[in-house]
């Protein structure tokens, strides 16, 4: 039996309201959603709430997933990204464009600052990520965190890959300058 | 978007900031699992009372065609039974519509009823007889020398045909 099948087994199963499998859905797609929906909506309580009802809306519309568009964790995270933003009222995040690519030389300081080890650049990078926005601080989770393709994180929050990419560019460039002015 | 994947594994700083902001991040209660049970609740308990309802609905089907199935197995040995009967049946129809029953009936009015039916006049050698009475059957098909036989089973009477005549007496006691 292949993952996927596994995976659709073990949500019919909770949704026949099995105690294991809904605990091994929460311990396997629960934290991931939770922390799209958390990155989105400031409150913890109602970034719980969301995450349930979207896991809810996952098991019970378990029947309608296609396994040829996306794995079954970026269809919950689609489910979980959707939720939070019905709740914040947003058709989407801001998209990116190719004339925002940041130009060569600085692309390459950025390189350097991001690649050479140094945990104080750790330091320095951990806080400016918190002062991104929560769209980029959740783009930056699912790329680093969750190592997602961009494929899959392009069918979560609806995008473009390639738009995705030059989003990923912008927000490393952005970090970078943050950290130049603190600097300063 | 390779070069793009790539920047995954070569921001080697940014990831780990990512990883040690992830570590700080919020996580799921521990009863999250519980509540979400919970709230799936009314889904299964809605679920199986559909599951009822179609059980019971199949079950009535079932039970329907059973009942189908069985009554007419239980109404055609009957109808055969009573379909034999009624070959069977002229002589005891017969032996029913001859019947007569006496309830509590005087001698005296039930010997003028057979008596009559048989051509016979009716001589009481003992009056005090005609106040005898009676719960007997007759079945006025039979002869009367039967009927007559069956009467004299009771002690103390004695009737005897004789010259068109039914004669009723007292029993008389055999002496040795």
């Amino acid at each position: 039996m292949s993952e996927i099948e596994t995976n659709i087994k073990l949500i019919e199963a909770a949704a026949r309201g099995e105690h294991r499998a809904c605990d091994a859905i929460v311990s396997q797609f629960g934290q991931t959603m939770f922390g799209i929906i958390a990155r989105m909506v400031s409150d913890r309580r109602d970034a719980e709430e969301l995450t349930q009802d979207a896991l809810l809306r996952g098991i019970r519309q378990i029947g309608s997933y296609d396994p040829t568009r996306a794995p079954l964790k970026s269809w919950l995270c689609r489910i979980a990204y959707r939720t939070a933003l019905n709740h914040l009222r947003r058709p989407t995040i801001e998209t990116a464009s190719i004339d925002d690519l940041p130009p060569t030389a600085e692309s390459d300081m950025v390189d350097s600052f991001m690649r050479e080890p140094d945990d104080h650049r750790v330091e320095l990078l951990q806080r400016a990520i918190r002062r991104l926005t929560d769209d980029e601080q959740l783009l930056v989770m699912l790329f680093y965190y969750e190592e997602m393709p961009l494929a899959d994180i392009a069918y979560i929050i609806a995008q473009t890959p390639n738009a995705l990419g030059v989003r990923l560019h912008r927000i490393r460039q952005k970090l970078n300058n943050m950290i130049k002015q603190d600097d300063l | 978007m390779k070069q793009t994947e790539q920047l995954r594994h070569d921001d080697k700083n940014l990831r780990e900031a990512v990883r040690r902001d992830m570590a700080d991040a919020p996580q799921l209660p521990a009863d999250f699992s519980l509540r979400l049970q919970q709230q799936l609740q009314p889904d299964i308990i809605s679920r199986r009372r559909w599951y009822r309802m179609i059980a019971a609905i199949a079950a009535l089907m079932v039970v329907g065609g059973l009942v189908w199935a069985i009554i007419p197995q239980l109404t055609s040995p009957r109808e055969a039974t009573e379909h034999t009967e009624a070959q069977a049946s002229p002589q005891q129809d017969l032996e029913v519509a001859s019947m007569v029953y006496f309830s509590n009936t005087s001698l005296d009015s039930l010997l003028s009823v057979v008596g009559a039916h048989y051509g016979r006049a009716v001589c009481f050698h003992d009056e005090s007889l005609r106040q005898f009475r009676f719960t007997i059957r007759w079945n006025c098909s039979q002869p009367l020398s039967t009927f007559l036989g069956n009467v004299n089973e009771f002690d103390g009477l004695q009737l005897i045909d004789r010259r068109d005549t039914i004669f009723v007496d007292a029993e008389k006691e055999v002496l040795p």
